[in-house]
C-alpha cells in the first residue's frame, strides 16, 4: 500500500504550478501526479518522498487535502500489462475507481496506481497471481 | 405649496380618516395595535395625524396567514394574489369586485401615462397565476380598451413570434425578461424593423439607466419603470411618464411617506427621502396602513412637466433590510444560510453573488474545508449537486453553486462579505 495525498484546487491558470511551488520549493519531491478536473474545481492526487513534510506544507498554505492509501503495482513495461492486472481485479469483483500508470528508473518496469474498492481483496488476489505490491515509490 | 398640490393632500387627508376608521372597526388586530400606540380613529383628523399610526410590517401580514387581516366577510372577496413567499408563509392579498376593478383602473391609468389607448396591442409577459404581474396589467389593458395578448412568461421563441406576426405595440414584463428577448432576437437575426413595438413597461425588479438603454436599443421601444408591491395590490402603484424622471404614484389610492431606519417621519409635507411607506386609501378587502416596504428611495410633489399632479418616488435605490430580488424572486440571504447549515461543514465559508448576464443569476462559493473534501470527484459533484438541490427546495429559484479551495473568498477585516450584488453597475 502507498500512501497518497489528494488536494482540492480551483480550476484556474496557475494554480498547479503555485502548489507545485510550495511542496517542491520546499524541498519535498513530487514522484507521481494526477491532475483530474471537474468544471470550475480540480483534484490533485500525488505521492511524494516525504509524505508528512507536504501535508504540513499544504496545511500551512490553508490547503485542503486529504491523506489516503491506494494500491502501488510493479509491472512489465510492456503491451498488456495493465489489461492483464485489470483482469485479474475484474476476476474478483474487484471495481477501479481511478488509475495512473508512469514509467520508472528500473528498467523495463513501469508503476500502476489503483485505487480500488476493496484494498485487501485487491492486494490479496493480485500476490496469488504474482504481482509485486509496492510499499512506496 | 402649490394650491393644487394642498387641495390633494386634503382629500388625502379625508379618505385616511375614512379609512382608519373603517379599519378600527373591521381589522381587529388593527384595532390592537392602535390600540396599543394609544390612537384612537377620532385622534386621526387629516393627513398631519399619520404619524400616529403605528407601522404595519411584512411579519404582521405573515403573521395573520391566510385571513387574518380581511375587512370583510370572505363571501365579497372574488380573488386572492399571494407574494412569492420564500422565507416560508407568503403573503396572501384579498380583493373584493371593487378591489380588482380599482386596480385595473390603476393599470390602465398607467398604460395611458404611457402613451397607450384602446388602439394599441398589449402583450403581457409577466407571468399568470399567483403572481400579481400577469392578471394586472391585463385588467388594466383590458380596461383601456386595448387589445391583450396574454402571452404569460416563459417560450421565449414564441414571445418573439408574437410580438412579429400579431404586430405588438406595447409590451410588459420584467426588465430582465426584455432583455432576454432581445438577446434572443439578436441570436435569431430578427431585426427590430419587423417590429411594431412602441413602449414597454416594465417592473416587479429594480433596474438602472444602462439597463434601460440596452432594452430600447435592443427592442426598438420606449421603456418605463412601473413600480408595484403584492401588499397593496401588485403593479399600478407608480408609473413613469414620458420625462422618464421619477414615477407617479395615484395619490387618490396612496399615501406615500417616507423614513428614517428608525422608523421616523422624514418627509414634510409629502417629500423626503428613506424608507418608502404606503398606505392604501380604497382598498376593501385589506387596507393596509403605513405598510414598511423596505425600498429605499424618496418622494417629491414637484410640479412634473408631463403635468401629473400625482407625487412621485425616485427609483429604488435599494433596501432597508438585505432582501434580494432575483428574477422576480425575494431571497433573504439567511435562507441560504440556513440550508447550507443543514449540511455539515458546509456553511461555514460561503459567499452569495448576484449578477446579470440576460436574467439575473445566482451563484453560491462554499468554501472546500478538510472537513467535506473528499478524494472521490463524484461525492464533491454529488455534493455540488445536493446543495442546488436543497437552495432549488427553498428558493423556488435554480441557483449556480461553486466549490472553491479554503481562502478564495475574501475576507476583509477578518470578515467574509457574505453578498456580492454586481447588478449595481448594470
Amino acid at each position: 500500500m502507498v500512501e497518497q495525498i489528494s488536494v482540492f484546487i480551483d480550476n484556474r491558470p496557475g494554480r498547479l504550478a503555485e502548489l507545485c511551488n510550495i511542496i517542491g520549493g520546499n524541498g519535498v519531491d513530487i514522484r507521481a501526479l494526477q491532475l483530474v478536473e471537474a468544471g470550475e474545481f480540480g483534484l490533485v492526487r500525488m505521492i511524494t518522498d516525504n509524505n508528512e513534510k507536504a501535508m504540513a506544507l499544504l496545511k500551512d498554505a490553508g490547503m485542503s487535502f486529504r491523506k489516503g492509501e491506494v494500491l502501488g503495482v510493479l509491472m512489465e513495461d510492456k503491451p498488456g500489462s495493465l489489461g492483464l492486472i485489470s483482469s485479474i481485479l475484474s476476476d474478483a469483483s474487484i471495481n477501479i475507481e481511478y488509475a495512473y500508470a508512469f514509467i520508472t528508473k528500473i528498467e523495463k518496469k513501469a508503476i500502476l496506481i489503483l485505487k480500488v474498492n476493496d484494498l485487501k481483496k485487491a492486494i490479496e488476489v493480485l500476490k496469488l497471481k504474482g504481482v509485486s505490491i509496492l510499499e512506496n515509490i | 405649496m402649490h394650491k393644487t398640490v394642498e387641495e390633494i393632500r386634503k382629500s388625502q387627508g379625508k379618505l385616511l380618516v375614512k379609512n382608519v376608521k373603517y379599519s378600527w372597526d373591521n381589522i381587529p388586530y388593527y384595532k390592537q395595535k392602535m390600540k396599543e400606540a394609544g390612537v384612537k380613529p377620532e385622534d386621526i383628523k387629516g393627513l398631519d395625524d399619520i404619524s400616529k399610526i403605528p407601522f404595519l410590517s411584512k411579519a404582521d401580514l405573515r403573521h395573520h396567514y391566510p385571513y387574518g387581516l380581511i375587512a370583510t366577510p370572505l363571501d365579497r372577496v372574488v380573488r386572492f394574489h399571494s407574494s412569492s413567499g420564500t422565507t416560508g408563509i407568503p403573503t396572501v392579498v384579498p380583493y373584493t369586485k371593487k378591489d380588482i376593478e380599482n386596480w385595473a383602473e390603476l393599470n390602465k391609468r398607467c398604460l395611458e401615462t404611457v402613451g397607450a389607448t384602446n388602439k394599441d396591442i398589449v402583450q403581457v409577459s409577466y407571468g399568470y397565476g399567483l403572481f400579481t404581474g400577469g392578471l394586472g396589467l391585463h385588467y388594466g389593458a383590458e380596461r383601456l380598451g386595448a387589445a391583450v395578448i396574454p402571452a404569460s412568461s416563459g417560450n421565449t421563441m414564441r414571445q418573439i413570434k408574437i410580438l412579429k406576426d400579431m404586430k405588438t405595440t406595447t409590451l410588459a414584463c420584467t426588465p430582465s425578461y426584455a432583455l432576454m428577448l432581445s438577446e434572443l432576437m439578436k441570436a435569431n437575426d430578427v431585426k427590430i424593423e419587423t417590429l411594431s413595438l412602441k413602449r414597454g413597461v416594465f417592473g416587479a425588479e429594480s433596474w438602472s439607466e444602462n439597463m434601460r438603454k440596452r432594452i430600447e436599443k435592443g427592442l426598438g421601444l420606449e421603456a418605463f419603470d412601473i413600480y408595484g408591491l403584492t401588499e397593496l395590490c401588485g403593479p399600478g402603484v407608480g408609473i413613469e411618464c414620458s420625462e422618464h424622471n421619477g414615477l407617479h404614484t395615484w395619490s387618490d389610492h396612496f399615501i406615500v411617506e417616507t423614513i428614517d431606519s428608525e422608523g421616523n417621519k422624514t418627509d414634510v409635507d409629502g417629500e423626503g427621502k428613506g424608507e418608502l411607506v404606503f398606505t392604501t386609501l380604497q382598498r376593501e378587502a385589506m387596507p393596509v396602513l403605513r405598510y414598511r416596504t423596505k425600498d429605499l428611495s424618496s418622494i417629491t410633489w414637484e410640479e412634473c412637466a408631463c403635468g401629473l399632479l400625482h407625487p412621485r418616488i425616485g427609483r429604488i435605490t435599494g433596501r432597508s433590510d438585505d432582501m434580494l430580488i432575483v428574477r422576480g424572486v425575494n431571497v433573504f440571504p439567511s435562507q441560504i444560510e440556513e440550508v447550507l447549515m443543514e449540511l455539515k461543514g458546509v456553511g461555514d465559508h460561503y459567499q452569495i453573488i448576484v449578477d446579470r448576464d440576460i436574467l439575473d443569476c445566482l451563484m453560491v462559493k462554499v468554501e472546500v474545508t478538510n472537513e467535506i473534501f473528499s478524494d472521490s470527484i463524484s461525492e464533491l459533484i454529488t455534493l455540488e449537486k445536493e446543495i442546488k438541490k436543497r437552495l432549488f427546495e427553498m428558493l423556488s429559484l435554480s441557483v449556480d453553486v461553486e466549490l472553491v479551495e479554503p481562502g478564495q473568498i475574501p475576507r476583509p477585516e477578518g470578515k467574509a462579505k457574505r453578498v456580492v450584488d454586481l447588478r449595481k453597475d448594470m
